[in-house]
């Protein structure tokens, strides 16, 4: 994989419709130089990222409540490969209990989106993250800073 | 013995029996040496006794001859025949010398001294017949002047001694009487005492028996009232002892059969039976103590359940006894059925509350979601320009409907999440808290321009996201119920009390914090104070202050799961103060 291009690479996991539908609207929107490459499954996007050939991708925005493969399991097993070390994942869920929030941010997640029930919010929140300084960001890491609040 | 009781008694007469036995033991010993002393003194008197008879017959025989003697020197017919030399040399004294035996030498000597003279007697008698003449007579007359008066020294000597003898016999025959009555005497004591002994001991073994025959009759009573009964085998003997209630819980009456173990085992749930005879066979093996739960199964058909404690001891002969105690715990077991279904009910209806709340928090949330994006995708794509008047309305209230549902399920997940409890406490610092609250709630603050004054605050142990949510419902609260147009105002302070009275509770300021939120909105009628921490009460009615009638609710339960209590109090048009007490110490749970 290569990450050669100025474009920005954004992933996004997500088996349902209409929120695939809201973000890519969202990111439209924002006017920002992206590539978004949407998944339906997590199978699918696994089997994306273990291909060779694609784009190396700066972020990727994972759905926890999947059917099949959980976003969870996708977390653990892209952590556990080496060359997605840096890779950015934003967890994207509906649900925010204490367990999922807890859970994604031990196995390495790097922040948590609670889906949101208004547009503009969601258009707030896809320029916040997509403007975040991610060093800056996960040097002061903490259970607090991981959820986002806006 | 009065005195005595005050001491230990029981000790005294042990002393006392202990002396009197050295004493007569002592007085046995020399009792039985005064009497061989006795025996001893008596022999010697006889002895000397029979050496005086003899000394005083030989002196008569030397008395009459030398009176015959006499009479015939004055007669002038001396002649040889009429003196008995035979009577005077054959005499005891002179041939039979064994009286003398054994008596003190100077006594023998002078026995001897006496037979000198004898055959001085005897040799001048002889000149006497040979021929009178006045030498001879002269001499005769002095030898036998002189045999008589060592014969009386003698006999008054053996008499002196037989004197003295007899009143040392005489003094040892009264010390001795002493020493008898004294032996006597103590040995009365000795009965006396051991006789008082008996009876203490007597005493005490009597009431030593009431007292366990009162144990009895209360282990009796206590085996009643418990439900359980006692048993014993004797190893031995192979002797088996049951008592009443043991009857009784068999079914049957006390003492109704001869108990066994074949006996006993009978009553044995047959399903039990091989496996309980089977523990206690093992357990001789290493005379371990035993405990079996089992069932009787009795005649009437009925199925107790028994819990059996059995021991091993060694009676006062020494025999391996096993001791057992039976109760009965049907109704144990009854309860604890009954409880753990009601577990298990409680547990699957947890699991069900549980479901129920990721329903509402996720599956009820995400179509809700979906209608509020769609709503707020209209709103944004020029629809109030393309719309009419009504149609704006009735998009209005569809979007406050959706809202409304949405804070309903948020409220519903908080509650349900609070009932669930899981409680963590951890030291929450009131003023971070609130820092945080005030950040949450900024929007609303600004747009309302509140006014938030907040005091010093302590730190309390809670469970941090429930305290969060019960001041953040407080002061959403206190800033949703204003009339239009007022500046909210609220205070929140720590306050000082010394004792307060809640909910039929003393609460004093040494265990409580006691944390006021106090706001100047529409308020309430005092009398509804109650109504308003229970669920889905709402007083309002007014559609303009959005509510669920769950934020109390909820207040109440995070207050109650950490321990503490709240309380309202109202003015209508004026505001209200809610007044929420905090445990300084986790230990009051």
């Amino acid at each position: 994989m290569d990450r050669s291009q100025s474009q920005m690479q954004i992933l996004l996991c997500d088996d349902d419709a209409d929120d695939r539908f809201f973000f890519s609207e969202a990111i439209k929107e924002l006017k920002i130089d992206n590539a978004l490459t949407v998944f339906e499954s997590g199978l699918d996007l696994m089997d994306y990222l273990k291909h060779p050939e694609n784009h190396l991708p700066h972020i990727l925005f994972l759905d926890l409540n999947m059917p099949c493969k959980m976003g969870l399991e996708c977390l653990k097993e892209i952590r556990e490969d080496a060359q997605f070390r840096n890779l950015v994942i934003a967890i994207y869920s509906t649900s925010a209990t204490e367990q999922d929030i807890e859970d994604t941010f031990s196995n390495g997640a790097n922040i948590y989106i609670q889906k949101p029930s208004d547009f503009k919010k969601l258009k707030k929140i896809m320029h916040h993250i997509l403007n975040l300084n991610w060093q800056y960001h996960t040097a002061g890491l903490n259970k607090e800073t991981f959820f986002l609040n806006i | 013995m009065g005195f005595l009781k005050k001491i230990d008694h029981i000790k005294l007469l042990k002393i006392a029996l202990g002396i009197s036995i050295f004493s007569i033991g002592y007085l046995l010993t020399m009792f039985y040496f005064q009497m061989n002393e006795l025996e001893n003194n008596k022999i010697e008197i006889e002895k000397y006794s029979k050496a005086d008879i003899e000394l005083l017959h030989f002196k008569s025989i030397v008395e009459e001859d030398s009176y015959r003697t006499q009479s015939q020197i004055l007669n002038q017919s001396i002649s040889s025949n009429t003196i008995d030399f035979n009577a005077i040399s054959n005499a005891a004294f002179i041939k039979n010398a064994a009286s003398f035996e054994g008596i003190e030498p100077k006594y023998a000597q002078k026995q001897n001294f006496i037979k000198e003279l004898i055959a001085d007697y005897i040799a001048f008698k002889k000149e006497l017949f040979a021929g009178k003449s006045n030498s001879t007579v002269s001499n005769y007359n002095t030898i036998n002047a002189n045999l008589l008066l060592n014969i009386n020294e003698l006999s008054a000597d053996l008499e002196s001694k037989i004197n003295t003898s007899n009143d040392a016999y005489l003094q040892m025959l009264e010390n001795s009487k002493t020493s008898g009555f004294l032996i006597a005497l103590i040995s009365l004591t000795i009965f006396v005492l051991a006789y008082v002994k008996m009876n203490e001991d007597l005493m005490k073994l009597q009431k030593i028996n009431d007292d366990v025959s009162f144990i009895n009759q209360t282990l009796q009573n206590a085996e009643m009232v418990a439900g359980f009964g006692s048993w014993k085998l004797n190893t031995v003997e192979n002797r088996f002892i049951i008592s009443d209630n043991f009857y009784r819980l068999l079914g049957t009456e006390p003492n109704s059969f001869t108990p066994s173990l074949d006996k006993i085992m009978s009553f044995v749930h047959p399903e039990d039976r091989s496996r309980v005879l089977q523990l206690h066979e093992d357990s001789f093996n290493k005379n371990e103590t035993t405990t079996i739960i089992y069932r009787y199964l009795l005649e009437d058909g009925t199925v107790r359940h028994m819990i059996s404690v059995g021991k091993f001891l060694n009676n006062s002969k020494g025999e391996l006894v096993k001791i057992g105690v039976n109760q009965d715990i049907t109704e144990l077991m009854k309860k604890t059925k009954e409880l753990e279904d009601k577990n298990q009910r409680l547990i699957s209806t947890n699991s069900e509350l549980e479901s129920f709340n990721n329903i509402v928090s996720h599956d009820l949330q995400e179509p809700l979601r979906k209608i509020q994006m769609f709503i707020s995708r209209i709103e944004s794509k020029d629809f109030v320009a393309s719309s009419n008047e009504a149609t704006i309305t009735y998009f209005d209230k569809i979007k406050s409907a959706a809202s409304r549902m949405q804070n309903l399920m948020n409220d519903l997940v908080d509650f349900t999440r609070t009932v669930k409890g899981d409680r963590i406490f951890e030291q929450v610092d009131l003023n971070v808290l609130f820092e945080e609250i005030t950040e949450d709630l900024i929007l609303i603050i600004e747009e309302k321009q509140a006014i938030i004054l907040i005091d010093q605050l302590p730190t309390i142990l809670g469970t941090k996201f429930q305290i969060q949510q019960l001041f953040v419902n407080l002061m959403s609260n206190a800033l949703k119920y204003v009339k239009l147009g007022i500046v909210p105002k609220i205070i929140v302070k720590l306050e000082e009390f010394s004792q307060d009275f809640v909910n039929d509770k003393n609460i004093s300021s040494e265990e409580y914090y006691k944390i006021t939120v106090t706001d100047n909105g529409i308020g309430f009628e005092q009398k509804h104070a109650d109504k308003i921490f229970m669920l889905f009460k709402r007083l309002q009615t007014d559609q303009s202050y959005k509510g669920t009638g769950l934020g109390l609710a909820i207040c109440k339960k995070i207050v109650d799961n950490n321990n503490g209590f709240i309380k309202a109090v109202g003015v209508p048009d004026q505001g209200s103060v809610f007044t929420v007490y905090l445990p300084k110490n986790i230990n009051l749970s």
